[in-house]
């Protein structure tokens, strides 16, 4: 069994709001091993960014906190720790890329500075030395005359070159665990593959984990080993990326699946899974999934099923894969499939 | 950037001609004769209508005013009624005094508003917040005049600490200072923290934070420099404010300021003076601007001058 860098145990994030506390991230657990990649897909809602968020401790400034759970990196509770130890680790041995490279670097600041920031502070190289480790770094990421680019700002760069400079920036230190919160969403179609390759390299040559949250399935197909599927602050499915797409179990996947136009299908509407994401304050009894479940069961209004593993790598959280605990089962939908 | 700037420098002339109107046409629509002050209580009329004719009051304002741009172009603001001493000598020796009295207020306003606001934003609804704001209130709602005559009260009277007024030594710089900055600082203070608030919200923060920068670095090296962009402006205008002189705390501490002047030309209708000291006001706050302009483009590089 290989080395897990990431553990992630039971994580409850809450927000506490004037209505009352949301359970933003509700008891997820899931594990990255050395040089994984770990996709976490869900819709807008789902608890994906805020899994990210929790993970780096930057809830900061959000109304959210940990209220539970364990997140160990290489042994230690990266909740339990102090914010000084933890600084040590962010930018170092975990780092994270955003959403929106347009706004993520510093408007005021050339970009040889900002990269040379973190490797100053982590690696504690001279100025001149961090100065040649930026410069190889952006030379890594694809960009040409990175010479020059250390002198510019980020408004002189498109939004590729930026989100560039940020996978820069995030592997300067030779990270063990990457996050990367939606790299590619903000990007035009043609650059998304290039960052999504240039990811995938530079992390194989260092052997470093990814965790790759996104609504994406492509993407998801494209890059990661393992998948999570989260809905309402839960993860709901969860496998090797094979099995995902040829055997999905829980309905939800399925129907984010079956939402994907295919090259060749001739229809007169895409398929969606109707309904909205339910909102945090106003969380179902029962399974988070029920009212907009095709196979919604009475059992599903009533108690939430638990998450279980039905093969070795495989594991869900549906009523259907499980003994109902009432006398009978009483079907409404059909589960022909 | 050159060209910018001698665009910026040229298109004061045409300003400050403009103005110059202006300031002729109000000059001469405050009520009052100058020519009966400057010939005396117990003057004749005789004598009166001499006075005018010898100051050229007697002339259509249009003719007034050509003469005085002729000399005005020469470098000549003419000569103070009251004083019969040159207008540029006059104000030459008031200036000095306003620009230091101006200089040390704004300095330690910045400093305190800076830190003020700094501290309020990052403490956010906590007491250091709340105490930072209510100073900050206070000093906004205090009247500037009323905080003068206290701390003369205190300072001057009962503790006899510091000079009362007038302007002997470095003394009596600090209770001037002090009440002058006062409104400064909590005006700064109130930018900083909402400027500062806004931008701790931005993206690349937390990209700071996700490189693992403490939040010392993080507020002052990558919030405080891009929050500085709103408040650098209003500090301009508020520097611009006081170097023309604050009319009343200049009184209340018998500063021998710009302020002062003006007060005692305007109760002499003392023409060329006050439309000299308008005049330079207005340049003052034209070349603050152009300042103001300048220093954005240091804060924010994605300003380019064309």
């Amino acid at each position: 069994m290989e080395e897990k860098v990431l553990q992630v145990r039971n994580l409850q994030t809450h927000f506490t709001s004037d209505a009352g506390v949301v359970k933003a991230v509700d008891g997820v657990s899931f594990e990255v091993g050395k040089g994984e990649t770990l996709g976490i897909v869900g819709e807008s809602g789902s608890g994906k960014s805020v899994t990210s968020l929790s993970i780096m401790r930057l809830l900061k400034d959000t109304p959210g906190k940990i209220a539970g759970g364990e997140i160990f990196y290489e042994g230690r509770d990266l909740t339990k720790i102090s914010e000084r130890e933890m600084r040590k680790i962010r930018g170092n041995e975990i780092a994270m890329i955003f959403q929106e490279p347009m706004t993520s670097l510093n408007p005021v600041y050339k970009i040889g500075r900002q990269l040379e920031e973190s490797i100053i502070l982590h690696m504690k190289l001279s100025k001149k030395a961090a100065r040649e480790r930026s410069i190889q770094m952006l030379t890594a990421v694809g960009i040409s005359r990175p010479e020059k680019i250390v002198f510019e700002f980020p408004h002189q760069l498109s939004g590729g070159m930026r989100q560039r400079v940020m996978i820069a920036m995030a592997m300067a230190c030779n990270p063990k665990v990457l996050i990367a919160d939606e790299p590619t969403t903000a990007l035009d179609v043609t650059i998304q593959a290039q960052i999504l390759e240039l990811m995938k390299s530079l992390t194989t040559t260092t052997d470093t984990a990814i965790l790759l949250i996104t609504h994406d399935l492509g993407v998801v197909a494209e890059m990661c080993d393992r998948v999570v599927v989260m809905y309402g602050g839960r993860a709901v499915e969860e496998s090797d990326v094979v099995s995902i797409f040829t055997n999905p179990k829980h309905p939800y996947t399925q129907g984010l699946l079956e939402s994907i136009p295919k090259i060749g299908d001739r229809v007169e509407r895409l398929s969606s899974i109707p309904g909205n994401v339910p909102i945090p304050a106003h969380m179902p009894m029962g399974c988070k999934f029920a009212p907009r479940c095709p196979h919604a069961m009475d059992v599903c209004w009533d108690k939430e099923p638990s998450f279980d593993k039905l093969t070795d790598n495989h594991s869900v959280r549906c009523w259907l894969y499980e003994e109902v605990p009432t006398d009978e089962p009483n079907l409404v939908g059909s589960s022909e499939r | 950037m050159l060209r910018f700037l001698g665009k910026r420098l040229l298109q004061i002339i045409p300003i400050l001609i403009l103005v110059s109107i202006f300031i002729f046409l109000f000059v001469h629509m405050i009520p009052g004769d100058p020519a009966r002050l400057v010939a005396g209580e117990d003057a004749t009329i005789e004598d009166v209508e001499l006075v005018r004719k010898e100051l050229g009051l007697d002339k259509p304002i249009t003719e007034q005013y050509i003469t005085y741009m002729k000399n005005l172009f020469q470098g000549d603001f003419g000569k103070s009624l009251k004083t019969n001493r040159d207008v540029s000598y006059e104000i030459g020796e008031r200036f000095m005094p306003t620009f230091w009295l101006t200089v040390w207020s704004m300095s330690w306003a910045v400093v305190a508003g800076l830190i003020i606001g700094v501290v309020s934003a990052t403490k956010r609804n906590k007491w250091q917040d709340y105490l930072g704001m209510f100073g900050a209130v206070s000093g906004l709602s205090l009247p500037s005049f009323w905080l003068g005559l206290m701390l003369i009260q205190l300072f001057a009277v009962t503790l006899g600490w510091l000079p009362s007024g007038g302007m002997d030594s470095w003394k009596s710089y600090i209770l001037p200072a002090f009440t002058l900055g006062t409104g400064v600082a909590a005006v700064v203070a109130r930018f900083t923290r909402s400027s500062l608030m806004d931008v701790l919200k931005e993206d690349y923060i937390r990209t700071g934070r996700s490189k693992g920068l403490n939040e010392r670095r993080i507020t002052w090296g990558h919030g405080l420099r891009n929050a500085m962009i709103p408040v650098v402006t209003m500090t301009g205008l508020q520097f611009g404010f006081l170097l023309g002189g604050s009319v009343v705390i200049e009184s209340v501490f018998s500063w021998p300021g710009l302020g002062k002047l003006l007060i005692d030309s305007v109760a002499y209708r003392d023409y060329p003076v006050i439309q000299a000291e308008m005049l330079i006001f207005a340049l003052e706050f034209i070349l603050i601007n152009l300042v103001v302009d300048l220093l954005y483009g240091i804060l924010n590089p994605q300003i380019r001058y064309e």
